[in-house]
């Protein structure tokens, strides 16, 4: 066997994935005891309003994976270097399983806080079109066939779609909506507008997250390379045969 | 609904993707692993 086939037929199990599992899985834990028995009931939401230990640990992980593309993409284009492309189509991937966390659990909260799903609101509405764009990404990953070409379409959607983060990060500045202003990164400081135990349950949700995020990213990372290694095989087989 | 089952709803449907998409990634790994380790058997006995 020969020194690739033994490091991809190697590559199979969680094993590989080291230390981040466990941390990750602990990291889990203490973020779930804090988001229900640390931080304080709120006083007018009451306990839905919890939802958020969830929905912005998500957002911002979002945010990540998508700045993640983006990076992955330029660096891509200049580069040319696959290692680069794998590595966006993984994160596109991780961040758009993020993005629909946002977008099934921001509604759900909404019902109860605004008395409504869904409303056309500038921040849900970016959000929702960042979705899209990142949809249509994975589609033209998996539909588009081989080759440069597809890897270069993608990196510039990728960088599109990243230009929307910091739309959806300010509509809620540049227009009125429904959706509330941040209170997690208030100018100036961090945590401004929020007690401090609800901050602290915030920020350990969040370091979760990310944690999950990097466990996602490297299985999603290792499959992207599995693939491409099995295209090569192929083809490798069909020249033999 | 009641507040704690919209706190539920919302909780469960965060965990029901992750670990959905967990699963999904688990069974296109094992199934690129068999197709891998299929060709490469197809080409080891050349190389």
């Amino acid at each position: 066997m020969s020194a690739d086939q033994a490091d991809t037929r190697s590559s199979g199990g969680i094993d590989s994935l080291g230390t981040l599992v466990p941390i990750g899985f602990l990291a889990a834990l203490i973020a779930l005891w804090a988001a229900f028995l640390y931080a304080p009931t709120e006083r007018i939401e009451g306990n839905v309003q919890r939802i958020l230990y969830m929905h912005v640990p998500a957002a911002m992980t979002m945010y990540v994976a998508y700045s993640l593309v983006f990076l992955a993409s330029v660096m891509y284009l200049t580069r040319r270097d696959s290692r680069w492309d794998e590595l966006a189509a993984a994160s596109a991937e991780v961040g758009t399983v993020f993005a629909t966390t946002v977008l099934i659990t921001g509604p759900i909260w909404a019902k109860k806080a605004w008395g409504t799903y869904w409303v056309w609101d500038a921040r849900l509405t970016t959000t929702l079109l960042l979705w899209l764009i990142f949809c249509a990404y994975l589609m033209l990953r998996t539909y588009g066939g081989a080759g440069e070409h597809v890897a270069r379409y993608c990196a510039v959607v990728g960088i599109i779609g990243f230009a929307d983060l910091p739309i959806i990060h300010y509509s809620v500045q540049w227009w009125r909506t429904l959706h509330p202003e941040p209170k997690v990164m208030t100018q100036g400081s961090m945590g401004g507008g929020m007690e401090t135990s609800m901050f602290l349950a915030l920020a350990l949700g969040t370091v979760a997250a990310l944690m999950l995020f990097a466990v996602l990213l490297r299985l999603r990372l290792r499959l992207e390379r599995m693939e491409r290694r099995l295209e090569v095989a192929g083809q490798l087989l069909r020249s033999e045969g | 609904m009641s507040n704690l089952g919209f706190l539920f709803a919302g909780f469960a449907a965060a965990w029901a993707i992750t670990f959905g998409y967990l699963w999904y990634l688990a069974r296109r790994t094992k199934d690129l692993q068999r197709r891998l380790d299929n060709i490469e058997d197809h080409i080891e006995p050349d190389a």
